[in-house]
């Protein structure tokens, strides 16, 4: 507790000279490649962050949030392009998108236990990317649609994102400290003990879903906007969303604070570097990648820093009968 | 509506269905047994159907009668993923996800191999009877595609006749039921596990060998079947192989009947609302609690 | 009356885990459920507190019908249960652990420490307060889930296995804070395997199940002097 204390104490001394560095940024790099890789970078932050909210605090992982990625740019591009909404307004509309899937596949799957969840996100974003590849008349299919850009800078761009991940990580903040959150956490460890302590389970997953399907959504709407183009295979796409934004939450560590802003910086940075460096073979690298982090560190970079930071435990002071039951019921439920 | 279009439909999708329930077979009992979702399984079948391509273009091995090589391979395949991969992740007692994620990466590298070695072209492999048909009256049906389906079957009852009669047939269905069970009664789970891991590749090789005679090959073959194998296995009850075989003949029919009556385009988001509603009103498959 | 079960039954398949009970607690009651292993204790304790759903018969909680609620439900309606295998919130501390308990009444955090750390003075969990649960010792971990429970102000608690596994020490204090809880108006229920002099001296009434079945109920010394009762644990003389 204490060390998780010191943690967040760190955390937040960090975080304020972060954010001092964060908002002159653009002054002291004005180099547009630079500002580019600090929008990914904070686009990711926003990503990894929602992610972590549900699959993170509450246990319930996800394998297609780029359902609602691109539904959320999908709506704000489309009330952009066909009714002339500015994304302003499109960006929120793009969060309530992609509230409004989750909504259902929420009360269907959070039912049921085992990796129904997990999984059906994933046949979720798959059918969504069907949809917006076969439904031509509205969303132009595999040719995808092209957007004025509303700033030929990239600085507005960077405020704007820059704004919100800051909404973003003020508002997971507050839940995680609160209520919700401590019902998160209960859900994870066990989601019986916390039945049996009055945790409405369901309901407590869905919300922390829409939560998290917001600020994903609205991330979508900010991505279609600022690359000025999206098409299904990019905004619905399994490895570089869904799949992506697991890796920036589980390179950060799970369930922490500081985890998906440590998971951006190493995805943007990394994805970039595969790039330029080994470009045909770079998916083979990132797979590879993939696997290195899961074998060698399962708890992520700040994860495995708090385990390594906290305390050794005496062994003995585990019984041998509640370790056993420990590692039975671990595992989602 | 044109009965003999709807006869012709259903045999088509049926014949399909048997395939896809194959594929989903090796998804199945993985998830049986070691209670993960492997979400490489497409991929294997990818590799599967490379190695069956290059047999007959280089060798003139007849697609039919390669298992004999496929099967061994994608065994191998498996086993030294499961045991220099996942073995160290369950020894950790890795959450799940981790499992899933891992198999994840090995879908990417085994995909993007094959786009660097193979291209991304299309390929396909034409033998005698690739253009066959067999008429009866006013239906007819491709000839490959009964093949394949008839080996399907056989396949899966020799799966079925293994899970049910041999020693280790039943050691791994001991497992899938409870492992600590298992255990007690002096199975070796660690051995089981990674057999089955290789029989869940095996089952895709097989898989490939047939799907390759009625269907073409490009890299991200993979993640499409995955998807697939996924609906199937989830429709037949969660690790049940037999319940695979089911859900695989029910997303075969669901996918040509829409092919036909509502648009090709949406072929494949007719599988995730069968899948949408079983997951509502049966969720323990659609053959309920059996397991394997 | 507090609480109502008729004609309780589930079965599992052909399998009757609990065939026909009738059982009520009063206010404040304290009452043992006695049965050997496989009797069906934990099976009615998963009746009462929503984990199974009834094959037939009623179970009313102050008066209400509640068959068919969730757990959660019945939580908050007044009734909580301690896990025979315990559950502790492993990367939680023993104060969120408790305090997640404590904001089934509560909203804020303040609120729900302050509830917390007042439970964990009436169960002497407090100096363990900061560890995490996944360090505690069984005994502790049997404490913890009972603290926890507490803070969701129950009326009724029913408690799996309370003392099984425990030292006579450790038994000892267990069972002297089940019966600090007829104090504050909580009736506990705490099912065990064996006829424990421990339990019997705090019980009011004593309930016996043998193969989902009731076969004896009344006061503690009656009971224990009952033939089928003798008879079900093979001539076991109570220790």
């Amino acid at each position: 507790m204490d060390m998780r204390r010191g943690l967040i104490r760190f955390g937040k001394g960090f975080g304020l000279l972060l954010i001092a560095l964060l908002a002159v940024f653009p002054f002291l790099v004005p180099d547009p490649y630079f500002l580019h890789m600090a929008i990914l970078f904070l686009l990711w932050v926003v990503l990894g962050a929602s992610w972590n909210l549900l699959g993170g605090y509450g246990g319930q992982v996800s394998f297609g949030h780029a359902a609602f990625f691109g539904v959320g740019a999908y709506t704000s591009s489309l009330l952009f392009t066909k009714a002339g909404i500015l994304p302003w307004l499109g960006m929120i509309l793009g969060g309530i998108g992609g509230v409004i899937i989750a909504i259902p596949i929420g009360f269907i799957c959070f039912r049921l236990r085992g990796p129904f969840f997990a999984l059906s996100m994933l046949a979720l974003s798959e059918s969504l990317r069907l949809v917006a590849l076969n439904w031509r008349s509205l969303t132009e299919g595999a040719v995808g649609i092209l957007l004025p850009p509303l700033f030929k800078s990239k600085i507005p761009y960077y405020y704007i994102i820059l704004a919100v991940a800051a909404i973003t990580l003020i508002v997971i903040y507050k839940v995680v400290d609160s209520k919700l959150g401590f019902y998160l956490v209960a859900i994870r460890e066990d989601q019986d003990a916390a039945e049996s302590l009055g945790i409405d389970t369901t309901t407590y997953k869905v919300l922390a879903l829409l939560i998290s399907a917001f600020f994903t959504g609205m991330a979508g709407s900010f991505y279609a906007n600022y690359m000025a183009y999206i098409d299904p295979s990019i905004v619905f796409s399994i490895v570089d969303i869904s799949i992506a934004m697991i890796l920036v939450a589980v390179r950060g560590g799970v369930g922490t604070l500081l985890g998906p802003g440590v998971g951006a910086l190493v995805i943007v940075v990394l994805s970039e570097v595969f790039r330029t460096l080994f470009a045909a073979a770079n998916l083979i690298i990132y797979g590879i990648l993939i696997i290195l982090v899961i074998l060698f560190m399962p708890e992520g970079v700040v994860g495995g820093l708090k385990r390594y930071l906290a305390p050794r435990l005496p062994k003995e002071a585990l019984h041998p009968e509640a370790v056993r039951a420990q590692a039975s019921g671990e595992g989602p439920n | 509506m044109e009965w003999s279009i709807l006869f012709q439909t259903l045999i088509a999708g049926i014949m399909v269905g048997g395939l896809y329930g194959l594929i989903g077979m090796g998804m199945a009992i993985n998830f049986g047994v070691l209670r993960i979702i492997n979400l490489a399984q497409g991929e294997l079948l990818m590799v599967g159907m490379y190695v069956c391509y290059w047999l007959f273009t280089l060798y003139k091995l007849d697609p039919l009668l390669s298992p004999l090589i496929t099967v061994p391979f994608l065994f191998l395949l498996g086993v030294t993923i499961h045991r220099f991969l996942l073995t160290p992740l369950m020894r950790a007692r890795a959450p799940a996800e981790n499992q899933i994620l891992l198999t994840v990466g090995v879908g990417l590298v085994l995909t993007n191999l094959a786009l660097l070695m193979f291209t991304a072209n299309y390929r396909s492999v034409s033998t005698s009877y690739s253009t066959e048909l067999i008429s009866l009256g006013n239906l007819s049906v491709s000839l490959p595609l009964t093949l394949a389906f008839a080996f399907a079957l056989a396949i899966s009852g020799s799966l079925y006749l293994f899970l049910t009669k041999t020693e280790l047939g039943k050691a791994i269905r001991a497992t899938a039921q409870d492992p600590e069970a298992a255990l007690l009664m002096g199975v070796n789970v660690d051995r089981v596990s990674v057999i089955t891991f290789g029989i869940g590749a095996a089952l895709e090789g097989a898989a490939g060998s047939l799907l390759i005679i009625v269907y073409y090959l490009f890299p991200a073959l993979g993640g499409i079947f995955t998807l697939k194998a996924f609906i199937v296995v989830v429709l037949g009850g969660l690790g049940s192989t037999i319940g695979a075989l089911l859900g695989g003949l029910t997303l075969g029919i669901a996918e040509s009947l829409g092919a036909v009556y509502v648009s090709t385009g949406y072929k494949d988001a007719i599988g995730f609302i069968i899948f949408v509603l079983v997951l509502i009103f049966r969720p323990a498959g659609l053959v309920g609690r059996a397991r394997m | 009356m507090l609480l109502e079960v008729r004609k309780l039954t589930k079965y599992f398949g052909g399998l009757g885990a609990v065939k026909e009970v009738d059982l009520h607690i009063e206010e404040g009651e304290i009452v043992g459920l006695i049965g050997p292993n496989g009797a069906g204790k934990t099976t009615l304790f998963n009746l009462i507190t929503g984990f199974y759903r009834p094959t037939s018969g009623t179970i009313r909680f102050l008066g209400e019908d509640i068959v068919g609620l969730k757990p959660h439900d019945i939580c908050q309606r007044g009734i909580t249960r301690t896990f025979q295998v315990v559950k502790p919130l492993s990367k939680m501390t023993v104060l969120e652990n408790v305090m997640v308990g404590a904001f089934s009444r509560v909203i804020s955090k303040e609120e729900a420490r302050q509830a917390a750390l007042q439970e964990l003075e009436f169960t002497g969990l407090l100096p363990k307060k900061d560890l995490l649960a996944r360090s505690l010792t069984l005994e502790e971990r049997k404490r913890l889930e009972l603290t926890r429970a507490l803070a969701t102000r129950p009326k009724l608690i029913l408690l799996d296995e309370v003392v099984a596994g425990l030292n006579p020490r450790e038994t000892e204090e267990t069972i002297a804070i089940i019966k600090k809880l007829s104090n504050r108006g909580i009736s506990a229920t705490a099912a065990v395997e064996h006829v424990m002099r421990v339990i019997m001296s705090i019980s009011h009434r004593i309930i016996v199940l043998h193969y989902g079945e009731k076969i004896a109920e009344g006061p503690p010394q009656e009971v224990a002097r009952d033939p089928k009762v003798i008879d079900a644990y093979l001539g076991e003389s109570y220790a």
